[in-house]
């Protein structure tokens, strides 16, 4: 496997918030999911983990509950608001005019 | 994988919710564990699987902090929200609650209003007299400088203003050359005379002389044209003036042409060279001045031991401190004063704060009227606290029906304290009408000594003050029956059915009215004390009779007064003119005015053996003939002086009795010389003492000289009416008389004498009249909240009172054991009010008269008004549950 790539601190929340648009996560859970769906690739480093969650849900982009998990024990679930839903596609579609733009530019071809 | 499919619902708030601190470290501590697991899973040791879980964390410390901060954030903010939200239901439940209970709200409303509305005002007059700093730069370093005569302080006649001595042009110009303490000095001084202009019109206007350094110094300068130069301050140095701003719009019309054009003032012309702008005033107890002209022109104003009449003005150099330049004051006016005498003689000087110096004489006055208008608040307050007590007592059910249904303590308090607030807001709306409307009335009828009245204005600090009061008069009333309420009513089952009462609500509810009877029996005797020493002043006996007395005052252009023989030969003509008036019975005069605020004196000397005695002080008056008989003022010793008294006869004089007694305590004075004025007068009468200045002071030792021995001086007229005429047709033959004589003496003024009397207590009657005012409305607040107290007893305790008619009580005896509480209650106010009056008293004491502050007959006047105002509030009410009918009582249970 290739060495899986350190995350720009930038798109840290914009994986988060596609995530939690898919279903509420624990912090725990978000670092599992990141890592199967990229396969193996995006691994998020704990200590940026949680700051990151914490000033989401301070913009108020993603709102907290404390549920029991299978195994009975307290997490803290983070949901997607409906204003984080705004910010996603905000945010989702300023990384693919990023993603575009960096496409053309590495993809030209050499003279 | 483990531990990510949600189960289960999400868990419900807590009741005591968790700090952030503890949420940040288990949502970690949840991370750390389900990482600690998958690396055991994987075959790690389990003791360095948790290390190595911490350790992917990197800075562990640093995380838990991030988002510890992060969180106390978002708490922070979500608080706030909650708060405002919170405060804005409150409002709008508690407008809602007064709407369903008008009759409560009303009832709450008046006192509050009476409350705030008297405080708002006294704040404002506090404010515009006391605490709002002086319209100049820099005022706190402005001070005020005086001389001091410490030999002024044996003397009875001068001890009053020994340290308030004005000073002189020698002393202005040592204090400007050696002050060092002081930036810059200016001398100035009052000036009134008749100021006439072009068209030939003149008027008695007020004005000012002052040194060119004033406008520096105070940062004032002329509007329009220039100020004064500091050459014109000289001898005969040009006259030049400056116009008052009020007196160049109105009198001038606000015409800037009147620049450099001339006007006369005391019958010397002036140019005027520039205008001063709105509102400067030098003196804040008068309007301000209408002319300002260059000081030390006049030959009164030459150097000298005599020629003081300035009010010294300094700034503070930068640095300096008060202290210091009172100190060098002092040094320097002692100099001063040396150098003319040869030796230094106990003069001295001060330096003191401006603002402190105006109102110095005022502000203790001020101080305790502040104190009774906050005692009134405060009666207001228990007031209506004991309104919201009886309320709080019917509402049990509702707060208990809240409780139930999960209102947190704090939440219930917050929403009544609200309330509180809410009616103590609405209360202070109307307050400041009332408040608006006060301010007026108490600078309309204040005496003119209490300067910077004009300044008196409602503005936005006194409607600061207002919302201050507001909100802290609601929570004051509001905390105790707030308390009280969630205490029982949260805890107790809903209850139905009047007639109970715990133990504890009557305690505090006598407390409540103990409180407001003892507040206002206090008010009561300090109104009473006041109105005492207001009669006891009016009694005195002035030493004249002043009821049929006309005191006449005129203004003469200087060509008639510079020359002794014209004045002379008016005085006498004037007088042989207003005594053929029908209806008059004596006309006479004197230099001197009456309780004007001025007075004259110099000294006198004994002459006789064994030696001289010491110069003392006296008070003189040149009179004309018949001056005795028309103040009818007795001649206890001796004779009058007669026609045979005149310039070619030997020197007489009359003493008053306290001369007599003062300077002849031995033997008697008749034939006796003494030494006034640089010459001998031989003693042939002593007359009655006359107050001529106020009545509360002792009579002051004066000499009578007939003008016919020293003329030449301007003379006010005195003219006795016979009983029959009317003094407006009285005075208006006056005038036609006098301007028969020489039209160009003009009439300043004609007063009753009784009236010139009145005014000089006019301070004595203000503070009564505000006295009295405070005393009733405290008095008639505290027997209405008697009265809601014993109607809501009765009321609730209606049940109670069938049953004991039923069971053959007496009418009589069931209204007794209704007023029991209340007059338990009003007992305990008194017997605590009485103590707490009699030492508050005390500081009544500079201002009663005659009396001293535990006068028995104050005491029991306010006791017995108190009483009839109880008894008046409590008989009425408690006389209809004797009444009551048993039968329909007993039904509607």
């Amino acid at each position: 496997m290739s060495r899986p790539a350190d995350l720009v601190q930038g798109t840290l929340d914009l994986l988060i918030l596609k995530l939690l648009a898919l279903e509420p996560l624990n912090g725990w859970s978000i670092s599992l999911r990141l890592k199967q769906l990229s396969s193996e690739i995006l691994q998020v480093s704990d200590g940026s983990l949680y700051p990151a969650l914490h000033k989401l849900e301070q913009e108020g982009w993603v709102a907290a509950e404390w549920r029991h998990t299978e195994n009975n024990r307290r997490a803290k679930f983070y949901s997607l608001t409906h204003l984080g839903r705004r910010q996603l596609k905000l945010e989702t579609s300023n990384w693919e005019r990023l993603a575009g733009a960096i496409n053309h530019v590495v993809k030209l071809r050499e003279a | 994988m483990t531990g990510d499919r949600q189960a289960g619902d999400p868990l419900p708030e807590p009741i005591f919710p968790l700090s952030p601190a503890n949420e940040v470290a288990d949502e970690l501590e949840f991370h750390i564990e389900m990482r600690t697991r998958e690396l055991v899973a994987r075959g790690v040791d389990p003791a360095d699987a948790r290390r190595q879980a911490l350790q992917r964390f990197q800075d562990f410390r640093h995380v838990t902090d991030e988002c510890h901060q992060i969180a106390e954030q978002r708490e922070h903010t979500v608080r706030r929200t909650r708060y405002i939200t919170n405060f804005a239901q409150d409002v709008a439940f508690a407008v809602r609650m007064l709407r369903h209970r008008l009759g409560f709200a009303v009832m709450a409303l008046l006192p509050l209003a009476l409350g705030i509305g008297a405080t708002t005002a006294m704040f404002s007059v506090v404010d515009g007299v006391m605490l709002r700093p002086l319209p100049f730069t820099h005022p706190e370093r402005l001070v005020a400088i005086w001389a001091t005569e410490n030999a002024w302080k044996n003397d009875n006649a001068s001890a009053i203003a020994w340290n308030s001595v004005v000073i002189g042009q020698q002393d202005y110009d040592a204090l400007r050359d050696r002050a060092r303490m002081l930036s810059q000095v200016a001398a100035w001084g009052r000036d009134g005379g008749m100021l006439g202009d072009a068209a030939g019109s003149f008027t008695q206007v007020s004005g000012v002389r002052v040194t060119a350094s004033i406008f520096d110094l105070l940062g004032v300068h002329p509007q329009l044209g220039r100020a004064f130069l500091p050459s014109e301050n000289v001898l005969r140095g040009p006259h030049v003036a400056l116009l008052g701003w009020e007196t160049w719009q109105n009198r001038f019309n606000g015409d800037s042409g009147i620049i450099g054009r001339s006007v006369t003032f005391n019958d010397a012309p002036y140019t005027i060279v520039g205008i001063m702008p709105p509102r400067v005033r030098l003196d804040r107890t008068i309007a301000p001045a209408a002319i300002w002209i260059p000081a030390f022109q006049g030959t009164e104003d030459i150097p000298s031991h005599h020629n003081r009449s300035y009010r010294g003005l300094g700034r503070l150099a930068a640095g300096a401190t008060l202290a210091q330049a009172n100190g060098e004051v002092g040094r320097i006016l002692a100099d001063v004063k040396a150098s003319w005498k040869g030796t230094p003689d106990g003069t001295s000087g001060r330096a003191v704060n401006w603002q402190d110096d105006q109102i110095g004489p005022v502000r203790s006055s001020l101080l305790i009227l502040a104190g009774a208008v906050a005692l009134l608040l405060l009666i207001a307050c228990v007031n209506v606290a004991t309104l919201m007590f009886g309320e709080a007592a019917r509402r049990q059910p509702e707060i208990a029906a809240r409780a139930a249904l999960g209102a947190t303590p704090s939440r219930l308090a917050r929403q009544m304290l609200t309330e509180s607030v809410v009616i103590s807001g609405c209360g202070a709306a109307v307050g400041l009408v009332l408040g608006w409307g006060l301010t007026r009335a108490l600078v309309a009828l204040a005496p003119a000594k209490i300067p910077g009245l004009a300044d008196v204005r409602f503005d936005g600090r006194v409607f600061l003050f207002a919302a201050i009061c507001a909100v802290a008069t609601g929570i004051a009333f509001g905390v105790i029956p707030t308390f009280a309420l969630l205490r029982w009513g949260r805890h107790s089952a809903v209850r139905i059915g009047a007639g109970q009462t715990a133990r504890g609500e009557l305690q505090i509810q006598r407390a409540l009215v103990a409180i407001e009877v003892a507040l206002s029996l206090v008010m009561l005797i300090g109104s009473s004390l006041l109105g005492r020493s207001l009669v006891r002043l009016t009694e005195v006996d002035t030493g004249f009779v002043p009821e049929g007395l006309m005191f006449v005052q005129t203004t003469a252009p200087l060509r008639i007064w510079a020359d002794s023989l014209s004045a002379t030969r008016y005085v006498d003509a004037a007088v042989r003119e207003l005594a053929a008036i029908p209806g008059v019975a004596a006309v006479s005069g004197s230099n001197s005015g009456m309780f004007n605020g001025n007075s004259s004196s110099s000294p006198v000397k004994v002459i006789g053996e064994p030696g001289d005695s010491p110069a003392r002080d006296i008070q003189q008056r040149v009179v004309l003939p018949d001056y005795f008989h028309t103040m009818r003022v007795p001649i206890v010793a001796g004779r009058d002086f007669s026609q045979s008294d005149n310039s070619s006869s030997e020197r007489v004089a009359i003493i008053s009795a306290a001369e007599a007694r003062r300077d002849f305590p031995a033997a008697s004075p008749l034939g006796q010389r003494v030494l006034w004025q640089g010459q001998p007068w031989t003693v042939i009468g002593v007359a009655g003492d006359v107050h001529y200045t106020g009545l509360a002071t002792d009579f002051q030792p004066t000499i009578y000289v007939p003008s016919g021995q020293r003329g030449g001086d301007w003379m006010y007229f005195l003219v006795r009416a016979n009983g029959a005429s009317d003094g407006a047709s009285l005075g208006r033959a006056i005038r036609e008389r006098l301007a028969g004589v020489n039209p160009a003496v003009t009439i300043a003024a004609i007063t009753a004498v009784p009236t010139l009397v009145q005014r000089s207590y006019a301070e004595e009657r203000y503070r009564t009249l505000l006295g009295s005012l405070f005393g009733v409305i405290g008095s008639v607040l505290a027997a209405v909240g008697m009265f809601g107290v014993i109607s809501r007893t009765v009321a609730r305790r209606m049940r109670e009172a069938g049953i004991r008619v039923a069971l053959g009580a007496s009418a009589q005896s069931l209204t007794r054991l209704m007023m029991r509480e209340t007059l338990i209650g009003a007992g305990i106010g008194v017997a605590l009010g009485l103590p707490v009056a009699a030492w508050l008293a005390r500081l009544l004491t500079p201002y009663l008269f005659g009396i001293h502050a535990a006068d028995p007959l104050a005491f029991a006047g306010a006791l017995l008004l108190l009483a009839v105002a109880t008894l008046a509030a409590t008989v009425p009410p408690a006389r209809r549950a004797g009444r009551v009918d048993p039968v329909t009582v007993l039904r509607a249970d």
